[in-house]
């Protein structure tokens, strides 16, 4: 069970910088489900921004925690490879995992996991389903659902907005994209959850469990992949998969990563930042009042919480060869952590990088979308996503109030929310 | 590591220049900038629909004139950037003769803006800065992908 307290933010920024430097764990999961991360980065940024980290649960990992560090590494595909997974693998956990799963290719994310040139042959396959001509198809269709949705929430409850708007926007967008069955569309973001939680953690309660639900995924995507290969190409990213000649031949594990990081990639990071959009405004009644005096503002108001809410807190590599990042020299073979997160709030780069600030001079100013070959293919159907949402939120609603604070997900990898409650005093 | 040799101190500074120059009496380049690439390459234009407030376009030319900053400074992450930018945006149907035709677009109102005070050295720095730019853009091939 989850519960949601605040934490006292001076004790953590306390504890964060009495902790010496060489015992620093910045992605112990419990800092970033209590949202007592920040001063931990802060101190990182300042003392030590190439950092390295000689013993814990994902074992040795050096921590990069500035923009133009990370810069660097996310644009140099050479020297950092994503081949060995692009998350902090839990030691503990892929043992276990192991256990129900059987071993699996390192990486095993897809094509996310893959290194040039295999990467960019299998990311073609799918970057026209999320081109800006077919994300133009495709907003007519979100704009009617995201009517549909906000039409049904209840007025003057409490409900929770994770839920009910940001899982189910995303699900119905995801499935849409991958032709899934539309009456099944929130196995999708079950099976997100159950991909990225621990047992105690979401929806997970064991192992068991977790792996019974990731075989019930790999077999429905299984079947979809039967069905489109034996029908004419169309533009669900199942399709572009099963007819590209570079996807076609690819063996089942490639293919359940690729699944895997699509069903991820669209789900989690988006349906976060729509959490996030509304927490922040909250929390920033000035922002808010700006934004219904001006809608105009959405778009840059849409970029500032990608920023603010960096819905993925990292992501990792491995160096394939020794190499001097920040005056530190990273030796071949050792993981890399880019702290995007870190980044979004570097003082040297972005003014008043804590605050939310939704017209900002350069909101799309931000590493939440990485950098480099591996840049976020979804990028433009996320930000669609959460402009259309706020388009059709200001017509119908002159407020949503936080109610309490947000549970916030355990994980130093998807910065997120658990649930979220809110209530809605009255429609427009 | 660049596999090409570092711009001259003398070109970075006289690009540098030219940027400041610019910066201050132009302020704004962006709408030129891109009026000149939808005049040259039309194809481009229907990429930026969703882009009502010009946040899209201003964005990536401010990441240009990092980048440009970068490769003529300490070339820290830009020769790899433009490397792999060519690669992500060929997934959105942008020709990586785009990225050469944007630099020297760059160039050009960067040159006129300067206008009476763009200097000869200002336009030979140019001019390598931008052959060695356009090595980044060309320099690799398109990926292979097997045989129908």
């Amino acid at each position: 069970m989850n519960i949601a307290v605040k934490v006292d933010e001076s004790a953590a920024a306390a504890e964060a910088y009495a902790t010496p430097l060489a015992e620093l764990n910045p992605a112990s999961a419990q800092r970033f489900q209590d949202d007592t991360i920040w001063p931990v980065f802060e101190r990182l940024r300042r003392e030590d921004p190439v950092h390295f980290t000689a013993d814990s649960e994902y074992g040795p990992y050096w921590s990069i925690a500035r923009w133009d560090d990370i810069m660097a590494v996310d644009t140099d595909h050479e020297a950092f490879s994503s081949a060995d997974g692009i998350g902090l693998p839990n030691l503990a956990a892929m043992a276990e995992q192991e256990k129900i799963m059987g071993p699996r290719r390192k990486g095993g994310a897809g094509f996310i996991t893959m290194d040039e040139p295999e990467h960019t042959a299998h990311r073609k396959a799918v970057s026209p389903t999320v081109a800006p001509g077919n994300i133009a198809n495709m907003a007519p269709v979100v704009r009617e659902r995201a009517g549909q949705i906000l039409d049904n929430l209840p007025i003057g409850k409490p409900f929770d907005w994770v839920d009910l708007v940001s899982k189910e926007l995303t699900a119905m967008t995801l499935a849409t994209l991958f032709d899934f069955p539309f009456e099944d569309r929130r196995k999708l973001t079950h099976w997100s959850d159950m991909f990225t939680n621990m047992p105690g953690h979401g929806p997970v309660t064991s192992w068991e469990q977790k792996g019974a639900a990731i075989f019930e995924c790999f077999g429905a995507f299984g079947e979809l992949w039967n069905q489109r290969v034996n029908a004419p190409p169309s533009i669900d990213l199942i399709s572009m998969l099963a007819h590209n000649p570079a996807t076609r031949d690819m063996d089942q594990q490639q293919y359940q990563g690729t699944v895997v990081l699509l069903i991820i990639g669209g789900n989690d990071t988006t349906r976060n930042t729509i959490s996030g959009s509304v927490y922040a405004l909250n929390k920033n009644p000035g922002q808010y009042d700006k934004l219904r005096a001006n809608p105009a503002l959405i778009t840059s108001m849409v970029s500032e919480t990608i920023r603010w809410q960096t819905p993925l807190a990292h992501m990792s590599r491995v160096a394939t060869r020794d190499i001097e990042i920040g005056g530190k020299t990273i030796k071949q073979g050792e993981r890399v952590v880019m702290w995007y997160l870190s980044g979004n709030r570097d003082e040297t780069k972005i003014e008043r990088p804590n605050d939310y600030i939704i017209d900002r001079e350069r909101s799309r100013q931000h590493l939440s979308f990485g950098f480099g070959v591996h840049r976020c293919v979804g990028n433009r159907v996320a930000e669609m996503q959460l402009t259309i949402i706020w388009e059709e939120i200001l017509k119908r609603f002159p407020r949503i109030d936080l109610v309490g604070e947000p549970t916030r997900t355990y994980s130093a990898f998807v910065h997120g929310y658990e649930s979220m409650q809110v209530i809605i005093p009255a429609r427009a | 590591m660049s596999d090409l040799k570092p711009t001259d101190r003398a070109d970075a500074d006289a690009v540098e220049a030219s940027l400041e120059l610019a910066a201050e009496r132009g302020g704004d380049l962006a709408p030129r900038v891109y009026a000149r690439l939808f005049e040259r390459q039309p194809d481009m234009l229907a990429l930026f629909w969703r882009d009502s407030n010009h946040s899209i376009k201003g964005e990536m030319l401010a990441k240009v004139f990092e980048a440009i900053l970068d490769f003529i400074g300490p070339r820290t992450y830009a020769h790899h950037l433009i490397e792999t930018e060519v690669i992500t945006h060929e997934g959105y149907d942008v020709p990586r003769n785009v990225f050469a035709t944007f630099f020297g677009i760059v160039a050009e109102v960067v040159r006129e803006t300067c206008a009476g005070d763009w200097t000869p050295a200002m336009d030979g720095a140019w001019k390598r800065t931008l052959a060695d730019l356009d090595h980044y853009v060309a320099q690799r091939g398109p990926v292979p992908v097997p045989e129908s």
